[in-house]
Formats: structure tokens, sequence, C-alpha cells
């Protein structure tokens, strides 16, 4: 049986895999089944994992890609795993195609020369919509991604959890633990803070992991984090999907400092 | 026939226990779990053992009782506190009879040792643990007497702070009349088979409930596989270590006990035996003592290898309940969750008990009535494939279903509690 789509109802084609692969890592980061949610204006995803200390919310607008159609909003949900083997297949120069026409299978089309097509059957979720967090951020730095990469993997080597103290000239983000303690200091005047903007002196721990696992996830789609937080409130950070106009949201709650 | 028996529980008499722990609510947890079996508990309370007399119907001379359709054997816990070799010891003991003239002759002579309408578990001071032994098989040989959760710090008959370095080091002459112990939450059979002292004992596993809602009662029990259903039977099966009758006990993994890792509560610090040990069992934060967890007394008493199996072992079967699973693949942070009940009670409909959808039921027919995740932590907990972050001085553990919280993070051992996002919304 052919698997070409007929009376098409979306159709998501990017053009090289890197946006695909990122998604996918990003979300398994994050939960093992994902519900996208698909319309005229582009892709959505929102979910947090099981212990709702981490939530992700994707937006993917359809100008963001090289083809999208969608003649309705529709939700899709698959297991992540399974999908994430299949978009694993492409070559980074791979064109990926996404399509359905139907609430049962969704056919995904690596193309570069030759094409290579597969159906994957979409599961049933029961999990409902996720609100955001309602915050305001005292503090927003956009500093360069291998700068905040190296400063986690740095303090992760003394502590599972970073505590981020910004005032109005630094960031310093610092951990303790068995072994001892570290810290690293950007300066504003650091050329890997490309900004930073404080309303008020804030400080807040976060577990090393979440923030490592998320930044690995991105890997080269983004050269920036945007970092967003208050004193003792969830991080925000934001990562850039492509350069038109994708973005990945993700919020991690705090650790609380125990006395 | 097949008894699934969970041992030691405790009555609403009991201290810090729910007002709920009467037979009706028991039987009725009992039948929702899968179990056919229930140790009374409290048998040396007067007000408990009053009710036992009214309701407790006997079942000819088997020395068991039956009431709601649940078989009933008498049972009780005393704690023993006195002082050995410089050392103030604190020893509960799991008393199991098989008649109320058996028990009221224990209670006539208990009540002189201690104040047994006071709690129903009531403290013996002075009270060794050879000399209740000797008092209890001087009323009747057939009285099985187990040293209850040996291993915990506190309480155990093995356990770090009040315990001893052996089962003999504790009951000396009267060793010769305890044939079994009960490994606790914390310990499961692998860890008690490292030490070649405890291979004479026939390991038992109790909840030793406090509620009776079916995350606690018969969290952890034993399977007999009998051809009479009787106390002799149950009890000739422990003393022979009869894998033939006495077939497997079910056990919550170690790790999700309360005392399975070297900690300080107050401090949030967690440690495995040998960063424990590294740190000299001082709290890297506070500088006070760690509570030693029940792994590191392992290792400290351990005479063999980890993974050596005694020749003549009991198996075991290593399980979370079915609510505690429920709870962490939904994310739900409170105790209680209406939202967790409705997916546990939903299983228990279709599938009879929990015991079923817990051991026996196929993937595919769970899949039918819960969700995906549900079923798939159903079968990796059956497949004993669970990874936990290990509990700690009083704070249970808790599975991992996710990748983040990976084995990396647990080697530090040191955890601060996140927040929810919930908080935020």
């Amino acid at each position: 049986m052919s698997l070409t789509a007929v009376d098409l109802v979306f159709l998501a084609k990017t053009s090289t895999s890197g946006e695909w692969k990122v998604v996918s890592s990003v979300v398994l980061t994050l939960v093992d089944e994902a519900t996208f949610e698909a319309s005229s204006e582009g892709i959505t995803f929102r979910a947090m994992d099981p212990s709702h200390v981490a939530l992700v919310d994707l937006s993917w607008p359809s100008q963001a890609f090289e083809k999208y159609e969608c003649d309705a909003p529709f939700k899709f949900s698959v297991k992540m795993d399974d999908f994430a083997k299949l978009i694993k297949r492409a070559d980074a120069k791979d064109s990926i195609e996404i399509a359905t026409t139907n609430n049962e299978n969704i056919i995904l089309r690596i193309l570069n020369g030759y094409g290579r097509e597969f159906l994957l059957h979409l599961i049933e979720s029961t999990y409902g919509s996720t609100p955001l967090p309602k915050l305001t951020f005292n503090i927003k730095a956009i500093i360069a991604k291998k700068a905040f990469e190296s400063m986690l993997n740095d303090i992760s080597v003394v502590s599972d959890h970073v505590t981020i103290d910004t005032s109005n000239d630094k960031s310093v983000f610092y951990g303790k633990g068995d072994i001892g303690s570290g810290s690293v200091t950007l300066e504003r005047t650091t050329p890997d803070v490309l900004e930073l903007e404080v309303k008020e002196n804030s400080k807040a721990t976060y577990n090393i992991e979440y923030l490592s696992n998320i930044i690995k996830a991105i890997s080269s789609a983004s050269d920036t984090v945007v970092l967003e937080y208050s004193s003792k409130m969830p991080i925000r950070l934001e990562l850039k999907l492509g350069d038109l106009g994708g973005k990945i949201h993700f919020y991690l709650a705090p650790r609380i400092e125990e006395k | 026939m097949k008894i699934l028996a969970d041992f030691h529980i405790h009555s609403y008499l009991s201290r810090a226990t729910s007002p709920k722990m009467n037979l009706d609510e028991l039987s009725r947890n009992a039948k929702l779990k899968g179990l056919n079996l229930l140790g009374t508990g409290d048998f040396t309370h007067p007000i408990w053992l009053r009710e036992l007399k009214e309701k407790l119907e006997p079942l000819d001379d088997s020395g068991l009782f039956s009431f709601n359709s649940i078989f009933w054997i008498l049972t009780a816990e005393v704690s023993t506190v006195y002082e050995q070799g410089d050392k103030i010891r604190k020893i509960h003991h799991v008393i199991h009879a098989s008649s109320f003239e058996i028990v009221d002759q224990i209670n006539e002579v208990l009540s002189k040792r201690g104040n047994l309408s006071s709690d129903g578990r009531p403290i013996l001071n002075g009270l060794t643990s050879p000399e209740l032994v000797e008092i209890l098989m001087n009323i009747y040989e057939g009285t099985l007497i187990i040293p209850a959760h040996a291993w915990t710090s506190w309480w155990g008959v093995v356990g770090a702070s009040s315990g001893f370095d052996s089962i003999s080091e504790c009951y000396q002459d009267q060793t010769k009349n305890i044939y079994a112990i009960e490994t606790g939450l914390s310990s499961d059979p692998p860890m008690n088979w490292r030490l070649s002292s405890l291979d004479r004992f026939c390991l038992m596993s109790n909840s030793d409930a406090h509620s009776p809602w079916i995350w606690r009662l018969g969290r952890e029990f034993n399977v007999f596989d009998l051809e009479k259903v009787s106390y002799n039977e149950i009890l000739d099966s422990v003393k022979k270590k009869d894998t033939k009758r006495f077939i497997f006990t079910v056990e919550v993994p170690p790790e999700y006990g309360k005392y399975h890792y070297t900690g300080h509560r107050n401090c949030g610090i967690s440690l495995r035996p040998k960063d424990a040990i590294k740190l000299g069992n001082i709290c890297p934060k506070c500088g006070r003592k760690l509570t030693i967890g029940v792994l590191q007394r392992v290792e400290t008493l351990a005479d063999r290898p980890e993974g050596f199996v005694p020749k003549d072992a009991i198996p075991y079967k290593s399980l979370l309940p079915l609510y505690e699973l429920i709870s962490y693949v939904m994310g739900a942070n409170q105790l209680y969750s209406r939202k967790v009940m409705n997916e546990q009670d939903k299983l228990i409909a279709k599938f009879d008990n929990e015991l079923n959808v817990l051991l026996y039921v196929m993937e595919d027919e769970l899949l039918k009535v819960t969700h995906a995740k549900i079923a798939d932590a159903i079968i990796k907990n059956r497949e004993g494939k669970l990874d936990f972050v290990a509990g700690y001085d009083g704070v249970y553990g808790n599975p991992i279903f996710h990748s983040f919280e990976n084995q990396d993070m647990r080697k530090k051992g040191v955890y601060k509690k996140a927040k929810s996002l919930d908080n935020f919304l």
C-alpha cells in the first residue's frame, strides 16, 4: 500500500533535519509521550515533566518551515522514543517532511535525492493542557551558550545545584557540595555576556542536571541563551530554534534552600 | 491453598495509627489488596483484645480465625528496652499466638513488666530479649517470635543505634527459639543474604501498617502454599524455611524504605555508605551525627559480597504499591490525590485486586484500562526495573521515571528539595 498522502490535512517540511532533531531531543528530556499542536500558524508543544519541576514551551511558526500547510487545527501524539529514532535516521543535510491525512498516523519523509518514508502510529494522549507559570523576571541576561554550558560543567564538578546571584554588574554562579565549592563569575563587561538587565538583585538555586540536559539537547541550534529569573522563582531559558522565529522556552522550578 | 499474609500491623489503639485501623476497614482493604490473612496486631491491648474476642470466629482447631472472609492470626508487637554492654537496647519483637488462651497468659505475665493499656505496642522496661522469649516459650513453645524490622536503626535487632551485631548477641541462649527475622522496608533478601550469620533464619516481610490504605497495608507480605491452612502449618514452614510451602515474599524496593541511605533529614543530606564513611558519618552541613542507613549497616556486618544467594533462600518479588506508582507517574505531589485514587480504583475494579494488577495482568490488558505510562510503570515495577532516589533518615525514597534524574544524580547523594512549578501557576 502506498503511503502517499491524499486529502492532505497537514504538512510541515524543514530544509534540514537539525530543527526536528533539536525538538525531539528537547521533548525527550521531559516526557516519554508528546502531544504536538498544529494550526495554520505553526506547531506548538507544551508539557511538564512528571515531577512538575520543568516545563518546555515550544513555538515554531509556520514561516520557519520550507513548506507548511495545515487545513485545520489538530493535535498529534507520539511516543517520543519512536519519533526520535526516526528523526535520527536523517543526516544533517536531509530535509524532513511530516504529513498526515488522518488522526491515526503521521508520515515522515526523509528527503535527499532519494526519498525514505515512514508511517508512525499516533497514540492517544489523556493529558490535558499545561498552563504557563505566571512570572515576572527581575533579571534578564543574554549569555553565549558556550559560556553557560561551560559554567554548568564547572559547577557540576562540586555540586548538583547551581546558585545564580546577579547584581548590577555581574552574575555569579556557584555551587557547594561534599568535596568543596566552586564559582564562576560573568562580569557585565565579559564578551560572553551580551546583555544584562537587572531590575533587582536576585539569587536562586536550580538543579544543574535539568539545565545541562536542556543545553545539551539544544545542541548547536542556538548560540545564545536568554536567561530570566527572580529570587527564589523559576528560571526561564529562551533558546532559538533556527533563524526564522522558532523558540523554545524552558522553565525550571527553584530548589528550596534548607536551613 | 495460597495464603498471602501480612502478619505485622497495628490497631487504632497503637500510637500514631489511623482511627480506621479496625477489623472492618482492615478486612475491606485486605481484599482490595489481594491478601487473605492478616495479623491482628496489638493483642496485648485490653480494648483491642476484647474486640478481637467478640468478632473473630475461631476456625476449628487451626489456630487461625475468620472475619469478613479474611483469615486472622493473633499477633502483637512489643518493645523491650534494657541495658546491655553499656548501651541502651531498644528491640521490637512480633509475637504470633495460636489461641486466645495463650494470649491471655502472655498478657498476664507481660502486664507485670509494662503498662499494656498505654499503647498497642507496649514498652517492657527492663525486660531483656532473651527473658521475653523464655517467658513466651514457657507459656507455649509453639509461639512464634520474630525480631521486627530487624535493620531499623532504632528498634531493630541489628540496627545501628540500639541494636546488636548479630541475632545471637541479642537473644543469647534463646536464639534457638528464634526462627525468622522481619527484614523491614529498608532491606530486602539480597541484602540479608550477605550475612552468613542470618542463614539459619527465615526472612519474613510485613507492612507494619499504621493505616489501612492499600499503599500501606500489605506493602510487604508473605506468600505460602499450604495444604491445610493452620497456624502450625505456617509455623512449621517458617521453622523449616520450606520453600515448597513458604513460596516467596513481596518486598518494596529497599531504596523506597525510609532508612536505606545514611543521612540527615533536617539538612536534606543523603549519602551512600562509602560517602558517609568518608565524611566520618558526620553531617557535612550541620556537623551532627548522621543517621546510619540500613545499607551502610549491612555493609558493616556483611561477610559476603553483593549478589550472593544462599542455596535454601526463599524467593522474593520486589513491588512498589500501585497507588505510589501511579502517584509518581502522574507527578502528584500530595500524599492523597483524588486523581491518583481514581486511577488506582479503576484498575482494581477491573482486575479484582491490587496484586493482580501489579503481578499478573498482561500489559495489553492494562492498556485497555489505564494510560500507557502507568501500564509501562506497572510492568517496569513487576520486572524490578525501577530506579530510585533512596530514602534516608525517615524520608521515603521515590522512584525516578525520568531520564533527568539518572545514576549520575545519585552519585553525589546530596539532595535539596525542588519546588514544583505548580506553585507558580
